[in-house]
């Protein structure tokens, strides 16, 4: 079987600073605008919801009586929050572009003609849904842990490693995946394409300096050990997604469970729930929204409620509203091809 | 209703999971049923013992030790596993046997049939359940080399 996109790039890819400087363009604006329409969804934990069916995933986890052991030969590897990789300061969350750049990228896109939904991939796609999945597992020695770190590390008591951040990234990897193949092909590709390379770049980068691996020899046969295990993670989570909660299950507990043995089978169901939950998120979204970057994975703590026909219809009218304004101009850069429809 | 019992009850629903399609270094039900069988004292015999290699041969004394440690875990954890654990853990097994949340979330032929690739699971699935024995033809596979398609 072979998987195109998976290809592991070590190499520094050199872009014509055109590029680069677009892609900084679209890396703040798109951040700024990220309040989108699919949050009509999302409800709060409301504690008068009837637990069995619309219970949040970490309500759920933590709902069972399991007898938790402690395993004393677990490795629990902080990372240091002094060796804390810095943000890149122009995909940092308040980044503002100075208005002359906007201009002068603005033009350039007009007067070049430039295919801004490929430009959107690597913005999007490698920055800003890379962000959004590395952030779910991140934790550093001294740190609070954020809500979703918590959903893993409490309340599913799993290990704090590189490997086990490395499997919560990749399943959140996956149900991107997921919905770009739901792209036309060649966009769909290419967001799939940038947001593999920028995990294996930040990989390369993490190991070397968090993880604090020395040899370069090393870390590169760690990079295609991982390659391997993204591959499998794929591979295993589309057979879930296809067939049944049981074989999803099943691919959870081999991958994101680490296949221990003496698990909690409930908190095995909460992660299907999630999982289905984040999969009927992406579902209900058009090409154009998960385009441009308006899908967020919700939190372990919140639920979805499946939409009735007017939530449904409510949710279209405003990503209308959103994308295609009524006198028909539109900024060079908010132009796509990528449809509308659901 | 007695641990045991409880206990039984899990296994018989664990047994209904559907096997893998391709051998993995470990099986989710094979081993949960194992884990539980102990509980419900039922014998865990049917797990077909795998083939010792060599290597299998020449740390046999380490391995030995090791799975006698943890048949003695799995003892002392027993005692820990109430009724009310082993129905929590039913209930979780009886709920993915069900699709409760396949059929909750339903989604649509929009990720299930993907614009890009409309054949991607059907093909996905065809090689799986083949059990990843048998290869597809040399020019499918270079149609999905050319195209990238899958």
């Amino acid at each position: 079987m072979s998987m195109m996109y998976l290809r592991v790039s070590t190499k520094k890819v050199l872009r014509p600073s055109v590029v680069v400087g677009l892609r900084s363009v679209y890396g703040c604006s798109i951040r700024l605008n990220s309040s989108h329409s699919i949050k009509g969804i999302k409800n709060n934990n409301n504690n008068n919801e009837d637990i069995d069916d619309f219970g949040t995933p970490s309500k759920l986890a933590s709902s069972s009586n399991f007898p938790y052991v402690e395993d004393p030969t677990r490795v629990n590897k902080d990372i240091k929050l002094k060796a804390k990789i810095k943000e890149e300061k122009e995909e940092s969350v308040g980044f503002v572009l100075p208005k002359w750049k906007e201009t002068v990228g603005e033009s350039l896109i007009s007067v070049f003609g430039i295919d801004m939904d490929n430009i959107r991939a690597g913005s999007v796609g490698g920055s800003k849904y890379y962000y959004m999945c590395k952030d779910q597992g991140l934790q550093f020695a001294k740190e609070d842990l954020s809500e979703t770190a918590k959903f893993y590390y409490e309340t599913l008591q799993l290990p704090k490693t590189f490997s086990q951040w490395f499997q919560i990234t990749s399943l959140h990897i996956w149900l991107l995946f997921v919905r770009m193949r739901a792209m036309p092909f060649k966009y769909g590709k290419n967001y799939q394409q940038k947001l593999v390379d920028r995990f294996f770049k930040d990989m390369e980068l993490k190991l070397s300096e968090e993880m604090n691996v020395q040899s370069g020899r090393i870390i590169d046969s760690y990079l295609k050990d991982f390659n391997d295990q993204l591959k499998g993670v794929v591979l295993s989570y589309d057979e879930g997604l296809v067939t049944d909660d049981a074989t999803l299950a099943a691919a959870v507990w081999r991958n994101l469970f680490n296949g221990e043995k003496e698990v909690d089978l409930v908190h095995v169901e909460a992660v299907v729930r999630y999982i289905r939950m984040q999969l009927y998120v992406l579902d209900n979204m058009s090409d154009r929204e998960f385009g441009f970057g308006d899908f967020e994975f919700v939190k372990p703590n919140e639920v979805v409620t499946p939409l009735t026909p007017e939530q449904e219809q409510v949710i279209r009218q405003k990503a209308k509203e959103r994308y295609e304004r009524s006198d028909g101009k539109q900024l060079p850069s908010m132009k796509s091809k990528l449809s509308l429809d659901y | 209703m007695s641990v045991k019992e409880a206990a039984k009850n899990l296994v018989k629903l664990l047994e209904k999971i559907p096997g893998d399609r391709v051998p993995h270094y470990s099986s989710f039900k094979e081993t949960q049923l194992q884990r539980f069988r102990i509980i419900a004292g039922l014998s865990s015999k049917t797990v077909p013992e795998k083939k010792k290699s060599l290597i299998d041969d020449l740390i046999g004394n380490k391995v030995f030790k090791d799975g006698k440690k943890n048949d003695g875990e799995a003892q002392i954890k027993a005692e820990a596993y109430t009724e009310k654990v082993l129905n929590q853990q039913s209930k979780a097994v009886n709920n993915l046997l069900n699709n409760k949340y396949l059929t909750l979330y339903k989604i649509d032929k929009k990720l299930l049939e993907p614009k890009s690739n409309p054949n991607y699971y059907k093909r996905l699935l065809k090689d799986l359940d083949k059990g990843g024995k048998e290869k597809e033809s040399f020019i499918d596979a270079l149609k999905t080399v050319l195209t990238g398609k899958y």
